[in-house]
């Protein structure tokens, strides 16, 4: 490991961990603060679920209910707010990790020093493996915390597994951003393909129940394999969990060889 | 063994050729200029020697070893395409650089950066292009480097920076260091370079000392006489490229070599005065890239 290397890429990357940090410690505050109400309207918000489709119930994690702070925290935190923050800081910051050097042309002067290229990039990961860790961090302490004052009632373990199930999740995406950065050089591409693949896969997980169709093909999501409410309820899937940060080393790997090999773009 | 050798190097993209069949030799202690038109390949050389874009065909050898991170850090490199880290100071940013190279011994590029006349409390983003340079020069020197490359040196560098920055290289040579650097602009090789090398279109067509490349460069020789001579009357005479009619009674021509004969010829004439012109390398640049495009 290099210092300096991963403490710059953490100073560059600064604003970025605060602010998807800030706005999601502020937006679990916010859920947590109107808990107490919604649980006291609980048998109103029922009746309008109810009328809601089962697509879109799914789609937000609304299968349980909202008085309960597990059927609260899977459908206002967990469902869509936690991986999207995650998720952004991973993909955000990877994204720009190798390829956003290049793209600023301050790659040919770094590769200049004695460092190697897999050591650059190795680098560049952990600095964004610390900044996920930082927010998930942020978000458990304040989840933790906030829950116990507003009455949800959910053992402090289990919001540790879910808040870790949701941060391993980001981790494979992260590294997908790192690897298509380090094949193409390209920053705009590195975010928009695990994006995409992002919002695919967590469709295809939450939208699975519904279908036979798609049920087949779920295994293929990350998500499912994360299985988050699953970890809140106290039985995170540690055979996915390792899984899933299998599939980052291997990801990782495959950046560091795609780097190695490559011209970088003058 | 020489610092830099490489054989048969070549560099394509697709179809289009940026660099074919270099054999490049820099010696220990030599300052070495690669010469050439934009898009000549000055560049794609240099970038292939450090390392960042690789060869599709050849070899390259620094220091008798084939290039790796180690040995990274005993060369300095200037890009071309200079950019900084703009939140940087110029001093954080040699303090990142020595911290990358294990040498954070500064003194060096202290040095270099008060001779240059640089601000290093300033962030890099607001520097002007040529104080960017400096401290570009000084990063590339910062780590007492044993090779320095360099890609367009002098490029926004102010006329006394610039003659600071040739004092320094030769001081950098005097100590034992070696210098491979690429300009296009002529005066500058000329002034600083033991040893040209012309690259045009990817081909290394000469290369040579500078003193022999002059003496072996085409000159112009301008006469007077006291009568209407036809310029004709040289044409023909060995060495002589062209004979110009530039009035009734003054001819210019072309000559490479001796110029013996045909200053013998102008005597039988009523020659009222000579002048001839020094080549320099903008002369030598002019007649290889005639010669170059001659051979396609």
């Amino acid at each position: 490991m290099t210092t300096e290397l991963v403490t710059k890429s953490l100073r560059d990357n600064r604003g970025s961990t605060t602010g998807w940090g800030i706005a999601l410690v502020a937006s679990v505050l916010l859920q947590l603060a109107v808990y107490p109400a919604v649980r006291d309207a609980a048998g109103e918000f029922e009746k309008l679920l109810d009328s809601y489709p089962e697509s879109f119930k799914a789609l937000f994690n609304l299968q349980q209910s909202l008085a309960s702070g597990v059927g609260y925290l899977q459908g206002e935190v967990f469902g869509f707010l936690a991986p999207l923050v995650l998720l952004g800081v991973a993909i955000g910051q990877a994204s720009r990790a190798t390829a956003g050097e290049e793209k600023a042309h301050t790659m040919d002067l770094l590769l200049a020093n004695p460092v190697s290229r897999t050591r650059l990039l190795l680098d560049k990961a952990l600095a964004v493996f610390v900044s996920v860790a930082l927010v998930a961090v942020a978000f458990g302490v304040v989840l933790v915390v906030g829950s116990s004052v507003a009455g949800l009632g959910v053992p402090w373990l289990d919001l540790v597994f879910a808040v870790t199930a949701s941060a391993v999740v980001a981790l494979p995406f992260g590294a997908l951003a790192l690897l298509v950065g380090a094949l193409t050089g390209r920053p705009g591409l590195a975010v928009a393909l695990p994006v995409g693949l992002g919002l695919l896969t967590y469709l295809l997980d939450a939208l699975s129940p519904l279908s036979e169709g798609l049920r087949p093909w779920r295994v293929l999501s990350p998500f499912r394999h994360a299985a988050v409410n699953a970890a809140l309820n106290g039985d995170p899937n540690w055979l996915g969990l390792t899984g899933l940060v299998a599939l980052t080393a291997v990801l990782l790997a495959g950046a560091a060889l795609a780097f190695e090999r490559r011209d970088v773009r003058s | 063994m020489n610092v830099i050798s490489t054989r048969q190097l070549s560099k394509s993209y697709g179809r289009t050729v940026a660099l074919r069949d270099l054999n490049l030799e820099v010696r220990p202690g030599e300052v070495y200029g690669l010469l050439g038109p934009n898009g000549a390949g000055k560049t794609t050389t240099l970038r292939l020697l450090i390392d960042v874009i690789r060869p599709t065909g050849g070899t390259i050898r620094l220091f008798g070893s084939p290039m790796s991170p180690r040995l990274r850090g005993r060369i300095g490199y200037l890009p071309g395409d200079l950019v900084l880290y703009d939140r940087l100071t110029g001093a954080d940013y040699l303090r990142f650089c020595g911290a990358l190279r294990e040498h954070p011994d500064l003194s060096e590029a202290l040095r270099l950066a008060k001779r240059l006349d640089l601000d290093l409390d300033r962030r890099t983003g607001e520097l002007s292009k040529g104080n960017r340079q400096k401290l570009g020069i000084v990063q590339a020197f910062g780590h007492r480097p044993e090779l320095v490359i360099l890609d367009e040196p002098a490029s926004g560098l102010d006329p006394l920076a610039q003659r600071e920055f040739h004092t320094h290289l030769r001081e950098y040579v005097d100590g034992g260091g070696t210098v491979l650097f690429s300009s296009h602009v002529l005066s500058e090789v000329e002034h600083v370079a033991d040893r040209v090398g012309i690259l045009l279109a990817g081909r290394l067509v000469v290369e040579d000392t500078v003193t022999s490349l002059k003496a072996k460069a085409m000159r112009e020789l301008t006469f007077t006489f006291g009568e209407e001579v036809a310029a004709a009357s040289f044409s023909g005479i060995p060495g002589v490229r062209a004979a110009v009619q530039v009035s009734g009674t003054e001819v210019r021509c072309r000559v490479t070599g001796a110029v013996g004969e045909l200053v013998r010829t102008a005597a039988r004439f009523p020659l009222l005065n000579v002048t001839s012109h020094e080549p320099d390398l903008e002369d030598i640049f002019v007649h290889y890239t005639e010669e170059h495009s001659d051979d396609d």
